[in-house]
């Protein structure tokens, strides 16, 4: 079910220590758990809605989820990947409850990511040309091109076709692809 | 797909910028999942009390007593354990609320008598409420803030 995805952030190495740990309920394993893998929901959540806020539901209903139900998880797949899962549903979950507007100014766009400092110019661009897709779309190119998720297993969690995630895909990335040349900015750049 | 678009490629996009969440939202998880704990063991509690309701309205007043002791002690020396980690009292929350509905029903099933199988069981939610406080209060000593 899970795809192999070896150069996912979420294919860490957990110490079977640690997660005993968090099994027994000990909080600081858990506090360690969340210290890493934190980061890696909240960017994949970011990187689909759009939203700061919208993201950080995503991570506190996750590690909620990891702190009242990691006594069931049994080792079948690694954690992360267990915990990548909860962190996909979460955030398909949040696509599915609310509307999420699809804005074209870029400085709107990320002043909704609530970035720290400006970003480096390209990949503050590229990250707009992204984020100006359609949120459905958005998680697609997310799942499939960074997460390794296979057309599949994203018809499974959209309850679509596979054809149907296929076609959502392409639109995307040739979408992507006319905004960066129309933008003036080359392939290379995007972040 | 890929091969319509090599272009854009795993490393591009892997390059995008990474953000961290709220520092402060660790502790606000860690609270928020105590919070739908508390409301489980409640919840949980509700039913042992309406079990012991209609365990009171259907055994006959007539049935051998059955023993009390035991959960009233362990119920004593939890009590004891909570006092001396929480001297102020437990928290208030869904788990304190449902303690004291369990001891206003153990004082009701004392004022008129109830059989002591009823009151056994109102013991033994007593005692179920107050392990789970202090393992509450436990917990709360042992959160670390990252």
């Amino acid at each position: 079910m899970e795809p192999t995805a070896p150069r996912s952030v979420f294919a860490q190495e957990v110490p079977p220590d640690l997660l005993a740990q968090a099994r027994r309920g000990d909080m600081q394993a858990h506090a360690e758990l969340y210290r890493r893998f934190a980061a890696p929901v909240f960017n994949l959540a970011l990187r689909v809605l759009g939203e700061r806020a919208a993201a950080e539901d995503v991570v506190q209903e996750v590690f909620v989820r990891v702190l009242g139900q990691v006594r069931r998880y049994r080792g079948e797949a690694p954690f992360g990947l267990w915990l990548r899962r909860l962190a996909v549903n979460a955030t398909i979950d949040q696509l599915r409850a609310r509307r999420f507007l699809v804005a074209t100014d870029a400085d709107a766009l990320l002043a909704r990511l609530g970035a720290p400092g400006p970003l480096p110019e390209q990949q503050a661009e590229a990250l707009a040309l992204l984020l100006r897709l359609p949120p459905r779309a958005r998680a697609v190119v997310v799942l499939h091109e960074l997460e390794g998720y296979t057309h599949a297993e994203l018809a499974r969690m959209f309850e679509q076709t596979e054809s149907y995630s296929k076609s959502i895909l392409s639109r995307a990335l040739v979408r992507l692809r006319r905004r960066l040349g129309r933008d003036g900015i080359g392939l290379e750049s995007l972040p | 797909m890929n091969e319509t678009m090599p272009p854009l490629s795993h490393a591009q996009l892997r390059a995008l910028p990474q953000f961290a969440p709220d520092p402060a939202l660790w502790p606000r998880i860690v609270a928020r999942a105590r919070r739908r704990q508390a409301q489980r063991v409640a919840a949980g509690a509700c039913c042992v009390l309406l079990l012991a309701g209609a365990t009171a309205a259907l055994l006959p007043a007539t049935r051998a007593p059955a023993p009390t002791h035991d959960w009233q002690a362990r119920a004593g020396a939890l009590e004891r354990e909570l006092a001396s980690a929480a001297p102020r009292g437990p928290a208030p929350g869904p788990l304190a609320d449902a303690l004291g509905g369990v001891d206003r029903a153990l004082h009701a099933a004392y004022a008129r008598g109830a059989p002591p199988a009823e009151r056994e069981t109102l013991w033994r939610a007593r005692s179920e409420l107050l392990e789970s406080l202090v393992a509450a209060q436990r917990d709360g000593l042992r959160t670390t803030r990252i």
